[in-house]
């Protein structure tokens, strides 16, 4: 049985090579490489070689209280008289010593400021900075496994001498090496922020990104703020379907139910496909007293997606709708009349 | 202020039922909340995005030389919630844009599903179920 028993002792190592080999293979893969040496080779054309926002206010720190005096610095440049001991209260711990980073974002939407997070990478960091947008960073500026948290906030850079420019605790002109800042950033997940009007985009946002921090918005019930930055959305990407929903979300909510309406018949028009339209619109015109367009609207949506549990409440809700009399329903429909709108079959 | 235990705790009560009714968005119930449509949306593009990556000629190579076919793959992914997806395409954006560690990490994440798939013991990542 000699042989028998090498051969099983032989598969029990292969059993356990293999997931040492892949744990081996998952560490190498959890140190990403540095990005800034790929961009400082080849950057983007269009991204110039120098910028510094000279000028961005500068609040120096006191003790651990970085997350406050970046704060204040970005809040400033948005035209909000704020001071970092005023925002102390609302995002400093003492006990903890620092901030959170979702009291950092609930701050700045308590402003009525879209805050927006970027994507994990140095070329959208540099390219905001570019925009003039100055960007509030969060670094690990100690070691993994003895950490230093610090909030700042990047203010320029130099492609030519690979050198980031940040307003940092008490160094109104911090000069680092790219390299070295993108190892504390990226010790920090690669953790950064905008604060953002909510008439302007950010440079490198996507749809989604944007929606989410409309919606982020909506959600804590700042709607006048979301249904701006959802109208935003849907300047910039008309043919997306739920910048139209969420603004006809958020101005329904505030019960501006023409506006809803408009939003939700323009996404309807050219996305005649959009069954949330068709449902969230029935909803709309059941409100304005339009009981004949809310069935039709209703009725339209459920076709369109026959399983979906929400459109049959929406049915029976508006089923009882009355029909107001002919022409009651508004300049919308005197504008825009009910046949325009086309249930596709 | 008032001593008595109930009525204090129904007016903290009371104080959180307003402070939630300020808090969510106040639609209709039969709406379809923007939430919910963001998320389903960031579903498509993960998904979209993660299948792309299989329809590269190198990661295609990669993939037959570990016996493991194009179609075989999008199966799996089609198999994956829009979690584990999201999960799956997170590890992919921690690497940089050359195509040459994409394609390593496509690659492994594939070994993986092989391995765990053969051996059904793993619980490294909690996205891959086995085959049968």
């Amino acid at each position: 049985m000699i042989p028998g028993t090498g051969h099983l002792r032989q598969g029990r190592a292969g059993a356990w090579l293999l997931p040492a080999a892949l744990i081996s293979l998952l560490l190498a893969g959890c140190a990403a490489p540095l990005q800034a040496p790929a961009l400082l080779r080849e950057s983007p054309g269009d991204l110039p070689r120098q910028v510094e926002l000279t000028d961005t206010p500068f609040h120096p720190q006191d003790l651990y209280q970085c997350g406050p005096a970046a704060l204040a610095t970005v809040l400033n440049v948005q035209g909000i008289e704020v001071t970092p001991q005023t925002l102390v209260s609302e995002v400093y711990v003492p006990a903890r010593q620092g901030s959170l980073q979702t009291e950092m974002l609930a701050a700045t939407r308590s402003r009525e400021l879209v805050a927006w997070s970027l994507p994990p990478r140095m070329d959208a960091l540099l390219e905001e900075v570019a925009a003039g947008h100055p960007v509030v960073v969060f670094q690990n500026l100690g070691l993994n496994w003895a950490p230093y948290w610090h909030y700042a906030v990047v203010i320029g850079y130099d492609l030519d001498e690979a050198t980031v420019i940040l307003r940092s605790g008490t160094l109104e002109r911090h000069v680092n090496t790219m390299r070295r800042f993108e190892r504390t950033w990226r010790r920090a997940g690669y953790w950064a922020f905008l604060a953002q009007p909510p008439e302007r985009l950010p440079a490198t946002a996507t749809p989604l990104s944007w929606l989410r921090a409309a919606n982020d918005l909506e959600r804590t019930g700042r709607l006048e703020t979301a249904a701006e930055a959802y109208r935003t959305a849907t300047r910039a990407w008309p043919a997306h379907p739920v910048g139209w929903i969420g603004l006809g979300n958020a101005l329904y909510a505030q019960g501006d139910l023409d506006g809803a309406e408009q939003a939700l018949r323009a996404l309807v028009t050219h996305d005649p496909a959009s069954h949330a339209g068709w449902n969230n619109l029935a909803h709309v015109l059941h409100a304005r007293g339009c009981g004949k367009m809310a069935r039709e609207a209703a009725a339209c949506a459920s076709r369109l997606a026959p399983d979906e549990p929400l459109y049959r409440q929406t049915r029976r809700t508006v089923a009882q709708s009355p029909a107001a009399p002919a022409g009651d329903c508004g300049p919308t429909q005197e504008q825009q009349p009910a046949r325009d709108l086309r249930c596709p079959h | 202020m008032t001593r008595h235990p109930l009525i204090r705790r129904l007016l903290t009560l009371l104080c959180i039922f307003s402070l939630l009714a300020t808090v969510t968005s106040p639609i209709h119930a039969g709406m379809v909340g923007t939430e919910r449509l963001i998320q389903t949306e960031q579903g498509l593009v993960d998904r979209a995005q993660l299948l792309s990556s299989l329809e590269r000629a190198d990661v295609q190579q990669q993939l037959a030389r570990l016996g493991v076919s194009g179609e075989e793959a999008a199966e799996r992914i089609a198999r994956m919630t829009d979690e584990e997806v999201r999960l799956l395409n997170e590890r992919l954006e921690e690497m940089p844009a050359g195509a040459a560690s994409v394609l390593g990490v496509v690659v492994l994440i594939f070994i993986i599903f092989i391995i765990t798939d053969a051996i059904g013991a793993t619980d490294i990542f909690p996205f891959v179920r086995p085959v049968n």
